[in-house]
């Protein structure tokens, strides 16, 4: 039996009838209109909230233990660290997340606007349209289907489904009841998801611009430094405006509604959402710092993260303060101890956020489990435990019961914060250590610890306690839901459909406190402007602005846009921030093979290709990386954390086929102490070779030069002759014979890899020219 | 053309034109969060709490 099913149950329509009313909507009198709310779609939200966490928890569990324990993806490719990882970080995001964020915005919705929603064909498309999606993801991820950008990973079939559900049902839909509310004040919760909503999908449009080449691959229109730009302006306001607006929105609601008083401070809440969603999405570029971005754009990004820090405790302090007054009742009840906790976790994690965005915290941070602590401390902290608090606050609500077992949510609580704190802890613990292993020198000048491969190991212990923090908050969640099936079990046969009633809202025009909004101006000038300046300056157009619902859209899509213009406009406008170099190259035909390879596999989950100008990554790993040896990266392939070696320069340092064909096969056999998962399946799948041509003449759609190189067939034999030859190198050093391995998979790969780097050696072709200005 | 304006700009401007928009723009928001009426701020605080979902005894 679904959950959405109530037994006999009914759903009653609005229906208008005449009547005096002197309800609180912003209207004096008026026909009463009755209606209903459909808490059954809230239903559903909810408890694919529940379940999709499990499912993120479960797969984060097992790549954290793949980190200690390599040979636990089974030796089959599905289960790979590098496929599993964007499966855990999708399913965190927009199953989870996702789902508890519709959750609440069904709930919170209607009660606030005093209306049913929209459309219920909408709400339930949206519902299935949303889980179809992640399926999707779950299928098209260990598959090797991905654009290897983080959290929009997402082949463009399914971006483009994203688009329609997103915009489509959910926009649609809640714009659809903004328009149709009973309540003229838009209360704050709102505006924080009008917010999410229209960021999300500009920002989704945007990052997911693609040329496909057949139904699951897809090339960015834009490459190297641009496409980093436009990834982390996505990833950073991913976290923005999916993971910070509409849970801020979700605490306005229901942190008053559980602590039954009111929100501290209206007037911070106003402050708090126009500087949060102004400032926010300028501070992107501070995931690129000393990389190949010019500097003006990460320093941009470091200052509005620095100022970000303003109004995100403003948020935290009005949460907190909510509860003033209340705290005797946080001992007493679940749901508040998880706000409490997920509030104070949000003002940690928007402390440290800014923090790292420093540039000298972020040379040691950035590539290292430093960031994976913040994000979980948010992830965790922050988003888990407000979900599992609206949760247990919904869930006698909506099924109309007691909670099953309140002892089992303390319980909850309790082994879920314990298991943040471990996670964490060991994080910063093992972030730390790697980042100063990494620059440490001995007194002759070397690297304290050349070989790469130190620094992981000595994190293995730090790997562990992080694993039994994680199983520890999966333990919460399967808790929460065997509380919410047992609490669903207890529902009433027939669900009771509460019918409310509410005026409608009549247009400013004709209402009656209509002359009251209109503001008139005090001063007895005779110029214009003056009138209109005091006008303004009662403040009236704001509070007019509150109550209307697509203007207010409008506002915030200038504020958001501004940010990313600015930041974005110049980046692809002036050539000087991406100075060509005449040596670098397109990729050939078979290197283009084996870029899609590594793509597929994840590799940019564990390995970055971008060396910092720091003295310590020059001398580990050769000349920093410069903007024009990206031009031909569609995607870039820079990465962001590195569990393994940086390969910027992997084919200077390592041309060795024979090495890697080896190191593919089992890397315990080259190295002992990597952690790096076996391969064997690139050693027996073979190349795709139908595939060559139609890639490199997508590429050339792109802008790539590839000449002549376009032409049936000319692509292939290049192809073909490159593998030859790196077969033949590899079986002369001792390898298998050159028959048995030219035509696999791990031959493209390699020839990737060696080709990493080379060209700032190479002498540029005749006739190649560079500019830098 | 635009390539020739944005090229003769002096980027590194951008950040004090970025802290420019967003003072302006703060200061608007702020004073009209300041000077708006105690009693309207109350009544939009209290929204959430006009309604109520009772939560029914366990089996009713």
């Amino acid at each position: 039996m679904s959950i959405d099913a109530a037994a006999g149950g009914t759903t009653h329509q609005a229906r208008s009838e005449s009547a005096e009313s002197t309800g609180g909507s912003g209207t004096t009198q008026g026909p009463l209109e009755q209606f209903t709310y459909d808490d059954g779609i809230v239903r559903m939200f909810a408890f694919a909230t529940v379940l999709w966490a499990l499912v993120a928890f479960l797969v984060g569990l097992l790549i954290a233990l793949q980190l200690a324990f390599p040979q636990l993806n089974l030796g089959l490719e599905y289960t790979s660290f590098g496929r599993l990882r964007p499966l855990h970080t999708n399913a965190a995001i927009f199953a989870f997340a996702g789902n508890a964020i519709f959750a609440a915005v069904y709930y919170s919705t209607q009660r606030l606007c005093k209306a049913r929603m929209f459309s219920d064909t909408l709400s339930r498309l949206h519902f299935w349209g949303w889980q179809f999606i992640i399926v999707c993801a779950a299928l098209t991820l260990p598959l090797g289907f991905t654009q290897a950008k983080e959290y929009a990973e997402l082949e463009w079939p399914i971006d483009i489904l994203i688009a329609i559900v997103w915009v489509g049902f959910f926009g649609v839909n809640f714009f659809g009841t903004l328009v149709r509310r009973r309540e003229r004040h838009m209360y704050v919760a709102l505006w924080f998801y009008i917010a999410t909503i229209v960021t999300v999908a500009m920002l989704h449009v945007f990052n997911s611009l693609v040329i496909p080449m057949g139904l699951f691959k897809s090339y960015p229109i834009y490459a190297g430094v641009q496409d980093a730009l436009i990834q982390w302006w996505y990833g950073h306001n991913a976290v923005a405006f999916f993971l910070t607006t509409p849970f801020l929105g979700l605490m306005y609601y229901f942190l008053p509604k559980a602590a039954e008083r009111p929100v501290f401070s209206y007037r911070l809440s106003i402050i708090h959402f126009w500087s949060l969603v102004f400032i926010y999405i300028w501070a992107g570029p501070h995931h690129l710092h000393y990389t190949a971005l010019a500097s003006w754009a990460s320093t941009l990004g470091m200052l509005f993260s620095v100022m970000l820090w303003m109004p995100s405790w403003g948020g935290m302090i009005n949460g907190l303060l909510t509860l003033r007054g209340a705290w005797h009742k946080v001992t007493q009840d679940p749901v508040l101890k998880f706000f409490v906790v997920g509030v104070t976790f949000y003002g940690m994690s928007t402390f440290e956020g800014p923090m790292l965005s420093v540039k000298l915290v972020n040379s040691l941070s950035h590539y290292t489990d430093w960031t994976i602590a913040h994000v979980h401390a948010g992830a965790l902290g922050w988003n888990g435990f407000m979900a599992f608090g609206m949760i247990y606050w919904l869930l006698p609500r909506l099924f109309q019961t007691q909670l099953w077992s309140k002892k089992l949510a303390e319980w909850h609580f309790w082994i879920g914060t314990i298991g943040i704190l471990l996670y964490i802890l060991s994080m910063y613990a093992a972030g730390i250590t790697q980042g100063l292993m990494w620059r440490a020198f001995d007194a002759q000048g070397n690297l304290a610890f050349p070989d790469f491969v130190e620094t992981v190991t000595k994190l293995f212990p730090f790997y562990l306690i992080r694993a039994t923090g994680g199983g520890l908050f999966l333990l919460g969640g399967l808790l929460c839901m065997l509380n919410f099936v047992m609490t669903w079990a207890n529902r009433p046969k027939t669900y009771e459909q509460e019918v409310h009633s509410a005026p409608p809202l009549r247009p400013v025009a004709v209402a009656a406190d209509a002359d009251a909004q209109t503001p008139h101006s005090r001063l007895h000038a005779n110029t214009k402007f003056g009138h209109e300046g005091d006008k303004f300056l009662q403040g009236t157009w704001h509070r007019r602005l509150e109550g209307k619902p697509i203007k207010f859209m409008i506002w915030v899509l200038i504020a958001v846009a501004i940010g990313g213009l600015v930041e974005a406009v110049p980046m692809f406008l002036v050539r000087s921030n991406v100075p060509t170099i005449a040596s670098v190259q397109p990729y050939t035909p078979l290197e283009l093979a084996g870029r899609d390879i590594y793509i597929a596999e994840g590799c940019y989950n564990c390995h970055s290709q971008m060396i910092r100008p720091i003295f310590a990554e020059v001398k580990r790993y050769g000349d920093y990386s410069k903007p024009g040896e990206f031009v031909y990266d569609h995607p870039f392939q820079w990465g962001s954390r590195r569990i393994g070696p940086d390969l910027a320069r992997e084919g200077m340092s390592n041309p060795n086929a024979l090495w890697h064909y080896n190191h593919f096969r089992n890397p315990r056999d080259v190295n002992e102490d990597s952690v790096m998962p076996a391969y064997p399946w690139l050693l027996s799948d073979e190349i795709d070779w139908s595939k060559i041509e139609q890639r490199v003449q997508t590429m050339a759609m792109l802008g790539v030069p590839y000449g002549d190189m376009v032409e049936p067939g000319v692509a292939e034999e290049d192809a073909r002759l490159q593998a030859t030859a790196i077969a033949a190198e590899i079986a002369n050093a001792g390898g298998p014979p050159i028959d048995e391995i030219r035509e696999k998979k791990v031959i493209a790969l390699i020839a990737y890899i060696k080709r990493l780097g080379v060209d700032l050696t190479k002498t540029p072709p005749e006739g190649a020219t560079a500019h830098a200005e | 053309m635009l390539s020739d304006v944005f090229r003769d700009l002096d980027l590194s401007v951008f950040p004090t034109v970025g802290m420019i928009f967003f003072i302006v723009a703060f200061v608007a928001i702020s004073w009209r969060a300041l000077r708006c009426p105690r009693s309207d701020m109350h009544d939009a605080a209290s929204l959430p709490l006009h309604d109520s979902d009772p939560i029914r005894p366990k089996g009713d």
